[in-house]
C-alpha cells in the first residue's frame, strides 16, 4: 500500500488575518503541535498557499481590507494548485448567512471568534485527519491509474450495455481512437471474437480476457475486457510453422532419396557379389584356386557396402521417425541359441572362445526380436572384431529394477578396449574410433548408435564400461513388455 | 527338374541369377519384361516365377496381378524380387498377390530355401 510515512510528520498551517496580534495569538496556540505559516493578506495567503511545500489547512479570517477571506477561498478553490487544502475560516462574523456562505464557497468548517482554544485545536486535528484520508484515497487512485495505464495490453471497461465507459493508453494505441471516442463504443465494434478492428478498418488478431465487476456508477455489472495484440505472436508461429514444413519436406526428400539411392545402389551390387560368389564356386571346380582369394576380397567389399547401404537406410529411417518395432512374445533362451550358432564361426576366426551365461528360468519378453538380434550380433561381431585369443561373454538374466521387469543382455571381452574419448563419442554416426581401425577392422561406424536407438525404441538404453587394452563389456537393458517410442 | 521363369530387365541380375539357378540344377527361362512374362507364364507353365517388382512399362506387381487373374496362371508361385528394403515393399509385394519377398542382393542360399518352400506348397 502506499506509504503515508509522510503524514506523520508535522502538519503546516496556513493563519491568514490582517490583525498581527490575532496572528500571535492563534499561533501561539498551535506552534506547539503543527509547523505555522502566517500570511497578512490575502494576496500573500494565496502566494503562500501555492509555494512548495504546501500547507495542509489554512486559517482564514474573512474580513480583511483590499480582499476579503470570502474572495481568496474562492480563488485558492478555483485553482487546481490549491483546491485540496482545507479551509476554515475563523471569523468575528457569526450570521448565520456568513457561515452558510462560507461553507458553501468551499471552506471545511467555521469557527467564530472568540475562539475556544480546545474547539479549535480538535476540530483543525478533525480536519487534517479527513485531509489525510482524502490524500491515501486520491494517491490510491493515481497509484491503480498507473497501473491500468501501464498495462502492455488494452484494458476496456464497459456497462451493461457492452459501451466502453473506461480505457487506458493502450487500447488507444492499438485501435487508433483516441479516449473520447473509445468512450462512444460497443465492444463489439471493436472485438468480434479474436479479430480486433481499428479505427482505419484493418484488423488484427488479439487473446481476449474478460471478467465481469460490479459497477460502482449505477450499481449494475461492468466487464472488464483484457485486449492483446497477438500479430507478432501469430508471425512467429507461422514463420515456425512455415519452418517446421520445411525441415520435414527437407527431411522427407532425404529420406525418399536415402531409399531410392539404396535401391539403386544395391542393383549393381546384386551382380558383384552374386557373381563373385559364382566365380568362387567355379575357380574351385575348374581348379583354378589361385583367384580365389581376390574373389573373396571383390564379395568381401560388396558385402561391406551392402551393411553400409543397410546401416544408413536404418539410421535414417530411425531418424525420420518410420523405424518400426514388431513386437510378439519372444523366448530368450531360443533366442540365445540361435544368435549363438550364427555368431560362433565369427567368434572363432580370431581364436577366441564364446561363453553363454543364461539363467535357467528366464522369462520371455515381449519386444522385437529382430531388433534384439541386431543388437546381439552388433555387440558380439564387434567383440570377435576387436579381440584376439580371448574370451567373450553372453550373459543373460531378467531381475526387477526400481518396479520394473527388465531383461539384462550384456557382451564382454578382453580384446582392445577403449579410452574414455572413444566412449564419448561411441554411440554417434560414423563414429569408429578413427578412420584407421575401420581400414584395420572392418564396419561402418554406424553399428552402435543403430543399437542405442533400437534400444531406446524398446524403451531401454545401452551402456558401455571399459578399460584400454584389458576389454569392454556393453550392457543392454530392456523393459519386460516394450515400450514404443517412437524416435524423432 | 523344377522349371523357373525368372523376370527381370536388368541384363547382369538376370545373366547372374539364371547362370546360379542352372548350376544348382534348375531350368531357366527368362522374361524381360511384365508383358513378356505374363506370356511366358501362360505358355511355359513354369513351377514357379521370380519377379522383379521395379520394371519400366509394366512393373512386377501388375504382372503379378494378372498372372494371379488367369485361371492358366493362377496356381504358379510367385516370388517377388526387389532392391527395395523398406519392409513396406514387402507387404506391398504380398498384399499385390505375391507368395512371397526377398531383397536384391539375394542371398542364394536364402533364396533356394523359398523356391523350395513355395514349391512344396
Amino acid at each position: 500500500m502506499i506509504d503515508k510515512s509522510d503524514s506523520l510528520k508535522k502538519a503546516t498551517i496556513l493563519v491568514v488575518d490582517d490583525i498581527a496580534d490575532n496572528l500571535t495569538l492563534v499561533g501561539g496556540l498551535l506552534k506547539t503541535s503543527y509547523k505555522i505559516k502566517v500570511a497578512s493578506d490575502g494576496e500573500k495567503a494565496i502566494k503562500i498557499a501555492q509555494s512548495i511545500p504546501q500547507p495542509d489547512l489554512i486559517l482564514l479570517d474573512i474580513m480583511m481590507p483590499d480582499i476579503d477571506g470570502y474572495e481568496v477561498c474562492q480563488r485558492l478553490k478555483a485553482n487546481q494548485s490549491t483546491q485540496h487544502i482545507p479551509v476554515i475560516f475563523l471569523t468575528a462574523k457569526s450570521e448565520i448567512n456568513d457561515e452558510t456562505k462560507g461553507l458553501e464557497i468551499g471552506a471545511v468548517d467555521y469557527i467564530t471568534k472568540p475562539i475556544s482554544p480546545p474547539i479549535l485545536l480538535s476540530r483543525i486535528k478533525t480536519h487534517l485527519k479527513v485531509k489525510q484520508m482524502q490524500d491515501i484515497l486520491h494517491d490510491q487512485r493515481a497509484w491503480f491509474l498507473s497501473i491500468i495505464e501501464s498495462a502492455p495490453d488494452a484494458i476496456l471497461v464497459t456497462d451493461e450495455q457492452n459501451v466502453v465507459i473506461l480505457c487506458n493508453s493502450q487500447a488507444e494505441e492499438i485501435f487508433g481512437y483516441n479516449s473520447n471516442e473509445l468512450h462512444s463504443k460497443n465492444i463489439n465494434q471493436l472485438v468480434l471474437s479474436d479479430v480486433g478492428k481499428r479505427k482505419d478498418g484493418s484488423e488484427f488478431p488479439v487473446e481476449v480476457g474478460l471478467r465481469k465487476l460490479p459497477n460502482l456508477n449505477d450499481g449494475g455489472d461492468c466487464t472488464c475486457v483484457l485486449i492483446h495484440d497477438i500479430t507478432e505472436r501469430k508471425r512467429v508461429e507461422n514463420e515456425i510453422r512455415a519452418a517446421k514444413k520445411l525441415a520435414e519436406d527437407a527431411n522427407q526428400m532425404k529420406s525418399d532419396f536415402l531409399a531410392n539411392m539404396s535401391h539403386e545402389l544395391r542393383t549393381p551390387l546384386n551382380a558383384i557379389i552374386g557373381y563373385s560368389e559364382m566365380l568362387q564356386e567355379e575357380a574351385e571346380e575348374f581348379n583354378q584356386r589361385q583367384f580365389i582369394p581376390d574373389l573373396q576380397k571383390i564379395h568381401g567389399a560388396g558385402k561391406h557396402l551392402l551393411t553400409l547401404i543397410n546401416d544408413i537406410l536404418d539410421l535414417s529411417k530411425i531418424e525420420a521417425g518410420k523405424m518400426e518395432l514388431f513386437l510378439e512374445d519372444v523366448d530368450l533362451l531360443k533366442m540365445v541359441h540361435e544368435v549363438e550358432n550364427i555368431i560362433f564361426p565369427m567368434i572363432e576366426k580370431n581364436n577366441n572362445q564364446l561363453i553363454v551365461e543364461r539363467e535357467t528360468n528366464l522369462k520371455s519378453i515381449y519386444t522385437d526380436v529382430i531388433k534384439i538380434k541386431q543388437i546381439l550380433f552388433n555387440l558380439l561381431s564387434n567383440a570377435a572384431k576387436f579381440t584376439h585369443d580371448g574370451v567373450i561373454t553372453l550373459s543373460v538374466k531378467d531381475f526387477i529394477a526400481s518396479d520394473k521387469a527388465v531383461v539384462q543382455l550384456s557382451v564382454s571381452d578382453n580384446g582392445i578396449g577403449l579410452t574414455q574419448e572413444q566412449i564419448s563419442k561411441l554411440f554417434g554416426n560414423f563414429a569408429q574410433a578413427d578412420a584407421s581401425t575401420t581400414r584395420k577392422y572392418g564396419g561402418t561406424g554406424l553399428g552402435l548408435a543403430i543399437c542405442r536407438r533400437f534400444c531406446q525404441m524398446m524403451g531401454g538404453d545401452i551402456t558401455v564400461t571399459s578399460v584400454i587394452n584389458e576389454g569392454s563389456t556393453f550392457t543392454v537393458e530392456l523393459p519386460l513388455i516394450a515400450v514404443h517410442k517412437l524416435e524423432r | 527338374m523344377v522349371k523357373v521363369l525368372l523376370v527381370d530387365d536388368d541384363e547382369l541380375n538376370r545373366d547372374m541369377l539364371s547362370r546360379r539357378l542352372v548350376r544348382n540344377n534348375y531350368t531357366v527361362v527368362i522374361a524381360v519384361n511384365g508383358e513378356e512374362s505374363i506370356r511366358m507364364a501362360e505358355t511355359n507353365q513354369p513351377d514357379i516365377i521370380l519377379m522383379d517388382m521395379n520394371m519400366p512399362m509394366m512393373d512386377g506387381l501388375e504382372a503379378t496381378r494378372q498372372i494371379k487373374n488367369n485361371p492358366l496362371t493362377a496356381n504358379i508361385p510367385i516370388l517377388i524380387l526387389s532392391a527395395h528394403a523398406m519392409p513396406s515393399y514387402a507387404a506391398k509385394a504380398i498384399a499385390g498377390g505375391g507368395d512371397d519377398y526377398d531383397t536384391k542382393p539375394i542371398d542364394l542360399e536364402r533364396l533356394l530355401g523359398k523356391i523350395q518352400a513355395l514349391i512344396k506348397k
